[in-house]
């Protein structure tokens, strides 16, 4: 017996490149602001790095692709910081490695991208890339907000055993000692946690550094494992740590002093 | 609720629409598409395809697969128009039509499994092939796990 495939096409809808994101309910939240000239010029490279992976002039190039796309997520693009880290985590146009990804997540999370919030917390919930952490997990589903995390957020359980202290953050993003895109106006900061004994909180404290003394530029607390802030203006040295703090007790643990430079344009 | 069910249905009347085409014949199914799908894959370097395994008779997602609907679902990104294409395949024990059903039902399995985790509608093919086209083809009433799944690639 030889039966005939079916195919069925639910809908190909191919639509044009700007309007599928809209459709697809994709926060916006990065949407190009011409005024700066940074992400101006990312802007130019997110559209490169679309039109490379798509083949808009000549044949698909995912590497290619991929470079501009990062080179674009480097200078502050939150869209292409989120692309970014699905051609990593699907291993298109560059090796697959799930704990940049899981940074890139971060980044573009930071920047308000849903989508990333919620890939970042599958990424917490199965321990692919970062330590497997379901609290987390948890806090990045009800950041993402969409209705796919929430139905993950009520699902989400923990049966690994927590440890009997408060564990140090590790700064994962900027790198110790990195230098950053010249000029940038807002740094992503991203960091990862094990699963603690208790629910905590992050307190990250960014400060400035220069010759003669250090200024905070901003403290504050964050549920989740990234925050995005604004570079104070002229500042090229900044230097930051995260503690996790608990929630419901005195216990907290801190994270060495890490820093990076934002050089002038 | 309700929003998301819908396409599910589309997909299935779709399906059923088809059926009616379907034509009776014993010989093997071609082993050239897979060969071709090979090369075309290691041409392009594109990502190895997703694969997810059913117990025979089932169309049950099983716990331990749901981190590959979790990585498919990752590979959705902004801008890029993707497709994402889910075949559906039986092994060749028992009836060919209740294959053919047995491997629409698993490809449909796949496709609310990520519609659940917020890809759009749009972005789906769905193919039920039943247990032609078999990734090991055997012959017939071979229970071959390899060839009860449903593959998940994306362009």
């Amino acid at each position: 017996m030889r039966i005939a495939t079916r195919v069925c096409v639910a809908a190909m809808a191919i639509a044009a490149v700007n309007s599928s994101a809209n459709a697809a309910g994709i926060s916006d939240s990065s949407a190009p602001v011409a005024e700066e000239g940074g992400l101006a010029q990312a802007q130019v490279w997110f559209e490169r790095a679309l039109a490379l992976d798509i083949g808009a002039a000549g044949a698909p190039d995912a590497v290619q692709a991929f470079a501009a796309m990062r080179r674009a997520g480097e200078s502050g693009h939150t869209q292409a910081a989120f692309n970014v880290a699905v051609m990593l985590d699907s291993g298109r146009g560059a090796p697959r490695d799930v704990a940049q990804a899981a940074v890139w997540y971060a980044r573009a999370a930071a920047g308000g991208n849903r989508r990333a919030a919620f890939n970042l917390g599958q990424l917490y919930e199965s321990g692919e890339g970062v330590p497997t952490n379901v609290d987390l997990a948890r806090a990045w589903y009800a950041a993402a907000g969409l209705p796919a995390a929430r139905e993950r957020l009520a699902e989400a359980r923990s049966t690994a055993d927590r440890p009997a202290v408060v564990q140090a953050p590790e700064p994962l993003f900027p790198p110790r000692k990195s230098s950053l895109a010249p000029g940038l106006q807002q740094v992503d900061l991203v960091w990862t946690s094990s699963l603690e004994p208790e629910a905590v909180r992050f307190f990250v404290e960014l400060r400035t550094l220069d010759a003669r003394a250090s200024h905070e530029a901003w403290s504050g607390f964050v549920d989740v494992s990234s925050v995005r802030l604004p570079v104070p203006p002229g500042a090229q040295n900044l230097a930051w740590r995260v503690s996790a703090v608990a929630r419901g007790s005195a216990n907290y643990a801190v994270s060495g002093w890490s820093v990076f430079r934002v050089p002038p344009t | 609720m309700n929003k998301r069910v819908l396409p599910v249905f589309l997909v299935a009347s779709c399906l059923a629409a088809s059926a009616a085409a379907q034509t009776t014949d014993s010989s093997p199914p071609p082993k050239d598409s897979t060969d071709a799908a090979k090369t075309d894959a290691a041409a392009t370097a594109a990502p190895a395809p997703l694969v997810v395994y059913f117990d025979m008779g089932s169309s049950t997602i099983r716990n331990e697969d749901k981190a590959v609907l979790d990585h498919a679902s990752r590979a959705y990104n902004e801008g890029k128009p993707i497709v994402m294409i889910l075949t559906g395949t039986a092994d060749r024990t028992g009836d060919a039509q209740v294959n053919l059903e047995l491997s629409e039902r698993r490809a449909a399995a796949v496709l609310r499994g990520l519609l659940a985790r917020g890809i759009p509608a749009d972005r789906f093919q769905v193919l039920a092939k039943g247990e032609t086209e078999l990734p090991v083809p055997t012959n017939v009433g071979v229970a071959e796990l390899q060839n009860r799944r449903v593959e998940i690639t994306w362009r």
